[in-house]
């Protein structure tokens, strides 16, 4: 039975234009757009720009680079952004599979709950982290007041004014915005692992865990590894959460690159500094990418990876 | 299966909907066409007779906010109505996000004709050669007896590129019947200061002796109230070429700030909206702020109660922060946009605005006689005494020399390391030597 | 004994799942709880955690002392506007990159995926100098070409792994029926992928309603401001009136949240779609 149908096209060749025409559009407006703004990126990062005067540019090749790369600031945002990325990866993914375990079973109410666990994705950024900013205040906010009810802290705690806390208290909203939409793909994954699959693994082995790890878990391996790389790129460039939460303090305690680009582009109006952090950022994603189809992509293309069959 | 009918019909709705959004982009912009960069005459101010119609764009923040119908009564609707020709548009850009957008404005043609500024903003701009030297549009000589003294702040490099659009004095608020009940005088001193914060804090009660902004998140906002103490010692960050951060008088008020900070009487790591409420219900005996004019209105419960008093530095200076009024270098109207700075000048608007900005100072004002409406504004603003007298004394955190364009950055570093103090990551040697030794990099690249 | 078990499963699941929902909505929860103290109330230790529901004052008062009914058409427009654009680019894409072989297929994807790398803030000064050029600025419309760039490629992968669960045969029999491509695609393909469709929109909707970066800038007309911007332009110089800034944001977040509620069936079942198959 073929899970995967055959999207080739037969062997008579058809209209060669067909799919040019079907993709004109869609190409020229995003490609035009994405490709003007990378080039004035690059352009940029290779001159020495104010915001204020973006016409009077100066090229100075690669000092830029050498500037920003050699700044200890970059070293912070550097660190900060592994820091954020592997945080909301590591806990959208786990809170993902969780939530989408949970879910995987029937039980009464299963759709309200579904329904429920896409409640903080749907939720605007603007109002997560306006509630997020008062639930952390320092000397009010219910968290620190459960906390301290529940017995699990001794004194109000600092969260967002801490630099040791800030970034745990950044990570605590973006995965709570994150994890539903990992939530339900892996769940839309578990739920197409065919049902005799189950059933031989559930004869073959009584443990749970080991029927999860040796069965279930290589039949969901390529969504997982999709919603990965989507996730993390999401993450290397989530700037607007990050931002109306801290605006990357304290101090660069949550500086990541994405807020970085910001605060040179209009806080300091170096619009030259501001594209080569921001080209940095595009790099490490970009690698970030070429590991993972060189690593796990068995015969997939771009945007088209399929079911392991 | 084959829903053609539904499908055709869904994909027309689609077709439909797209043509229908793309009209939509022509009719949903507004009339009016960014100038276009031709600069209409600039070394007049003679109004021509026959009155093309014109739009004016005015950019602040405080469209946004309660006060701005306030300001906008004393002084734009009264213009439009005595110029008919004149249409005044009022920009509108949210006080958190008001420097970017002005910058990135100000970097395309398409920028405000009057620009409402922060200091920083006005230095930037400056730099950059964004704004319009305004002593050919505007006679100076008219306003000067009037004018307060910070205007001079508003010229740089020998041009005058803007008048003072209001002076934000801040001084030390306190709670007049928590001082009374604990029997203590307005301290003058920093000694006397720490006292009576310790002695106002009762953390049963949830009170604290002494608030003030204290987080990187609040940067903005932290960065002028900080910078009290250090004008209160005597100290500057910038002294003409030279960067002035690791001195004796900075280590002195960085030492002070410590020392409250770590006293147990001042709430810290809060919001001033929080503090500010606090402060208003009693919660919070004095704090370092402005603008408690606007904060009076909000939380009425202070009136009678809430004071003003200089910060109890000995010897220093007070903080005042200036917003400017400028024009912007491209735009095509500055004949009517000189024509309304200067009625935004006149007595009239001035004496007004006075009210308007609820203690806040404009550009202009007779201490000696004030207009009717400031009488009556004082006899209910009983708080206003001590600013009036605070302004000769006040100076702006960094004051207009070669290095002050590097202001973003001092205070980035400044309070950067300031908080890694706080969280006794550093003392305050190591702070001023970090901070010393960034702001005369970034000044060497200058 | 093993129904002891799996009774000891069925109990832990239903804790998890409780625990699961009160993560999910807490938030919402306490933002709605803010908006529906009293200002005095605010702070007060220990903080209120379940206020009168009948105290509405506060939300009428968001509603009708502010320009916030015109925000949210505001929103409305540009969400609806990116719903569109970015359906309709999407299923051209989609199924291009589903059916079709073709030089430059890679490339192709490649540019759609290139848009989920870019950062807003990088793109954020050549976008705004190209408008400003074309003169998009203030200009809602601006907005829906901004925020397509960076939404339907999400849309055209959906649809595109939808089409591909559709067996081909369908094509062929509807070509030997004597049916073009845009005819093909309308009558066979689309009627079978409408949930995926469906998806895409809603994700671009929600993406439209969402966005704060591009219309915080894009737009300096405060009549013209989205949602997201009025909201935050509640925080004042000097003071930030914290009840009716959630209860603005309390009305702004739970549109979309009710509206996904509505949609969840269709919505749930267009991402499993497209998510089995990638």
């Amino acid at each position: 039975m073929q899970l995967v149908t055959a999207h080739r096209k037969p062997a008579r060749l058809r209209a060669w234009w067909i799919p040019y025409a079907l993709i004109a559009l869609p190409a020229v407006y995003v490609g035009g757009i994405q490709l003007f703004t990378l080039v004035r990126g690059l352009w940029l990062s290779l001159s020495d720009t104010n915001l204020l005067t973006p016409w009077d540019s100066t090229f100075v090749g690669l000092d830029n680079f050498q500037e920003v790369l050699t700044s200890p600031r970059f070293a912070d945002a550097l660190q900060a952004t592994i820091v954020y990325v592997i945080g909301s990866l590591g806990g959208a993914l786990a809170l993902g599979l969780g939530a989408a375990l949970i879910l995987n079973a029937r039980f009464r109410g299963r759709r309200l709950a579904r329904a429920l666990v896409a409640i903080p994705w749907a939720t605007p950024g603007v109002a997560v982290a306006l509630v997020f900013v008062w639930i952390f205040n320092d000397q009010f906010g219910v968290l620190n007041f459960l906390l301290t009810s529940a017995g699990l802290l001794a004194r109000y705690n600092t969260w967002l004014s801490n630099p040791h806390n800030a970034m745990l208290a950044v990570l605590i909203p973006t995965v709570w915005q994150l994890f539903p939409i990992c939530a339900l793909v892996i769940l839309a994954a578990l739920q197409a692992v065919p049902e005799d699959l189950v059933e031989a693994a559930r004869i073959d082995r009584a443990d749970s865990i080991s029927r999860f790890s040796a069965v279930i878990l290589p039949a969901i391996k390529p969504t997982l590894a999709t919603i990965t790389l989507l996730a993390t790129i999401w993450s290397f460039r989530r700037f607007e959460l990050v931002w109306l939460l801290t605006q990357g303090g304290p101090g660069s305690a949550t500086n990541t690159l994405a807020v970085d680009v910001y605060r040179e582009t209009f806080l300091y109006a170096d619009l030259g500094l501001g594209a080569t952090v921001g080209m940095i950022g595009l790099t490490l994603s970009m690698c970030v990418t070429l590991v993972y189809f060189w690593w796990g992509g068995r015969g997939s293309t771009i945007g088209e990876p399929e079911v392991a069959r | 299966m084959l829903d053609s009918h539904h499908s055709t019909v869904k994909l027309a709705a689609v077709g439909v909907a797209f043509a229908l959004i793309l009209a939509g982009c022509g009719t949903a912009s507004p009339g009016t066409a960014a100038p276009t960069g031709t600069a209409a005459p600039t070394s007049t101010a003679v109004v021509p007779t026959a009155a093309p119609p014109v739009t004016l764009e005015v950019a602040s923040w405080v469209w946004a906010e309660p006060r701005g119908a306030d300001v906008a009564a004393a002084w734009i609707d009264p213009f439009q109505l005595a110029h008919p020709n004149i249409t005044i548009e009022k920009v509108t850009i949210p006080y958190a996000n008001y420097d970017n957008t002005i910058n990135a404005q100000l970097g395309t043609n398409a920028a405000p004709d009057v620009l409402q500024m922060s200091d920083v903003g006005f230095a930037q701009a400056v730099a950059a050669n964004r704004l319009t030297d305004l002593d050919p549009l505007i006679d100076y000589a008219t306003y000067q007896p009037k004018l307060l003294p910070q205007n001079e702040f508003g010229v740089r490099n020998d041009t005058r590129y803007g008048y003072i659009y209001s002076l934000a004095v801040f001084g030390m608020f306190y709670n007049k019947q928590l001082l009374d009940g604990a029997n203590l005088a307005v301290p003058t001193t920093f000694d006397e200061f720490l006292a009576a914060a310790a002695a106002l804090t009762d953390t049963t009660a949830g009170r604290y002796g002494f608030a003030m902004r204290s987080t990187l998140a609040e940067s903005a906002g932290w960065w002028p109230m900080f910078s009290m103490w250090v004008l209160g010692n005597g100290a500057k960050y910038l002294d003409g070429d030279n960067v002035t951060i690791d001195t004796p008088e900075m280590h002195r008020a960085v030492e002070q700030y410590m020392t409250m900070y770590n006293s147990g009487s001042m709430l810290t790591g809060t919001d001033a909206a929080t503090f500010r409420r606090l402060f208003a219900d009693g919660g919070v005996g004095m704090t370092f702020d402005n603008g408690l004019g606007t904060q009076m209105a909000s939380f009425p419960q202070m009136l009678g109660n809430a004071y003003i008093a200089p910060t109890p530095f000995e010897g220093g200076n007070q903080l005042a922060l200036p917003l400017y009024i400028a024009i912007s270098e491209d735009s095509p109207h500055k004949a009517e946009a000189a024509m309304l700075l200067e009625y935004f000048l006149s007595d009239e608007v001035q004496g007004k605005l006075a009210v308007a900005l609820r203690g806040e100072l404009p550009a202009t004002f007779d201490f000696e006689h004030p207009s009717a409406s400031y009488q009556s504004f004082l006899t209910d603003a009983y708080w206003v005494g001590p600013l009036e007298s605070q302004v000769a004394n006040a100076r702006p955190a960094i004051e207009p020399g070669p290095l002050s364009i590097l202001a973003p950055k001092l205070a980035t570093a400044i309070l950067t390391e300031l908080s890694k103090v706080q969280s006794g990551e550093q003392t305050i040697d190591e702070m001023l030597a970090n901070a010393q030794a960034t702001v005369e990099a970034a000044a060497a690249e200058l | 004994m093993r129904s002891g078990l799996s009774a000891f499963r069925t109990l832990l699941r239903a804790v998890l799942i409780v625990l699961l929902a009160l993560i999910c909505i807490f938030p919402v929860y306490w933002m709605i709880v803010t908006a529906l103290i009293p200002l005095e109330q605010l702070f007060n230790k220990p903080p209120v955690m379940t206020p009168d529901p009948a105290n509405i004052d506060t939300f009428v008062d968001a509603v009708t002392n502010t320009p916030l009914l015109r925000w949210f058409g505001n929103s409305g427009l540009v969400a609806m506007g990116v719903s569109v654009l970015s359906v309709f680019l999407g299923i051209l894409a989609g199924y291009a990159l589903s059916r079709y072989r073709f030089r430059g297929k890679m490339g192709f994807g490649f540019l759609l995926f290139a848009s989920q790398m870019l950062p807003e803030s990088l793109v954020l000064v050549p976008l705004y100098a190209l408008f400003v050029a074309a003169g998009l600025l203030n200009n809602l419309g601006g907005l829906v070409i901004a925020n397509t760039v960076f939404i339907m490629p999400v849309v055209a992968w959906i649809v595109k792994a939808a089409i591909d669960g559709v067996p081909y045969e369908l094509d062929e029999a509807a070509r030997i029926d004597g049916a073009g491509t845009v005819g093909t695609l309308s009558m066979v393909i689309l009627p079978l992928v409408v949930p995926s469709v469906a998806a895409g929109a809603v994700i671009a909707f929600f993406y439209g309603w969402n966005e704060y970066l591009f219309a915080a800038t894009f737009i300096t007309r405060d009549s013209m401001w989205t949602a997201s911007v009025g909201i935050s332009s509640f925080i004042g110089q000097y003071v930030t009136p914290l009840d009716v800034v959630f209860a603005a944001a309390t009305l702004y977040a739970v549109i979309p949240i009710i509206f996904y509620l509505f949609a969840e069936r269709w919505l749930v079942t267009g991402i499993t779609r497209g998510a089995v198959k990638g």
